[in-house]
């Protein structure tokens, strides 16, 4: 089985389940500072990186490594829901596109991530994504539910029923 | 490579993540939840550490009537035996993960509640959304427990603010 045709339909269900948390994250600006706590991230802040992760994948998908340090791509900013939900999408159409169109010889291919002379990760493309953008993702919009469920917002069921739904979506 | 291969490629890791998670839950505060709405932090941990079961039930049976089936009671006792469940029941899953072949993860598993279909599917995508990826989920959630309780949280896919990891 082509590595893609494993990957494709987790990419769908779980970028729809994403869609769904971030459509509960509230347009009202005095919540978006809110942190669960001092050290935590701000909630528009986690909300964005959340949305902006896509595009990481059609990073990975479409280089052979990423030096943050070199490079002027900027942290998407939370300006108001449809804004994050418009680049969501966008970001998660290009990334399945190239998805599709990917080879198990470029998942096998070297992939880096690297700070100046720091080398962060050196592996398989394939492994990248599965840890930098899938786990990674899922991660982040887990704890997205916490701050939803801090805020009294509903929160929405993902792999089984939450307090508030019981049907996944 | 096998599907099995594939897999496993990000096993090792995601489950050593899981095990640091877990050694960090306090045993004093078994009942701490941030929200009334929220699943004690006890219970959640017990929840985690026992997933691998369900990996194992979803690679070794053809699928789970959960209208009678019987599930641990994920009652804390100890970070030990926290820890100690985990790590058994992480092995078994890896190893029969292991030794499955294509054709049997390609087959379609399927999770009811008597006459409805909850899902239906290949073993390979539903072993990844129904067991890894909602491990991931709920570890997740547990980090955010540790950081309420200002114990230290672990940096898993990039720094946190306790392991900056070299930023």
């Amino acid at each position: 089985m082509p590595i893609k045709d494993l990957l494709l339909p987790e990419f769908d269900q779980e970028l729809r389940k994403t869609r769904t948390v971030l459509e509960r994250v509230p347009e009202n600006v005095e919540m978006h500072d809110f942190k669960p706590h001092e050290k935590s991230m701000p909630m528009a802040k986690l909300a964005a990186h959340v949305a902006q992760l896509p595009s990481f994948l059609t990073l990975m998908l479409s280089t052979s490594g990423f030096d943050p340090s070199k490079s002027d791509r900027k942290p998407l900013v939370m300006q108001s829901r449809a804004q994050l939900l418009a680049c969501f999408d966008k970001y998660s159409a290009e990334a399945h596109a190239l998805l599709e169109e990917t080879s198990d010889r470029s998942m096998h291919e070297t992939w880096k991530l690297s700070k100046g002379d720091q080398s962060i990760y050196d592996g398989s493309r394939y492994q990248a994504i599965r840890s930098m953008f899938f786990n990674h993702l899922i991660h982040h919009r887990a704890q997205l539910g916490v701050y939803l469920r801090l805020n009294n917002l509903p929160v929405p069921a993902t792999y089984g029923p939450s307090a508030d739904e019981k049907v996944s979506h | 490579m096998t599907i099995a291969e594939i897999l496993l490629q990000d096993y090792d890791a995601e489950m050593k993540n899981t095990r640091t998670t877990l050694e960090r839950i306090p045993e004093d505060k078994p009942d701490f939840k941030p929200h009334d709405k929220s699943m004690p932090c006890g219970r959640l941990a017990c929840h985690v550490s026992t997933l691998p079961r369900f990996g194992l039930t979803i690679l070794t049976t053809p699928g789970l009537d959960m209208a009678v089936a019987t599930f641990p009671k994920l009652v804390f006792e100890s970070r030990e035996k926290l820890l100690s469940d985990f790590d058994s029941l992480a092995a078994e899953t890896r190893g029969y993960l292991a030794r499955a072949s294509d054709e049997h993860l390609a087959q379609n598993w399927k999770l009811s509640w008597g006459d409805k279909v909850i899902a239906d599917g290949p073993r390979s995508i539903l072993y990844r959304t129904m067991f890894f990826n909602h491990l991931i989920h709920h570890r997740a959630q547990l980090g955010v427990y540790l950081r309420l309780n200002d114990l230290p949280v672990p940096s898993l896919y990039g720094p946190s603010a306790d392991d900056r990891m070299g930023f």
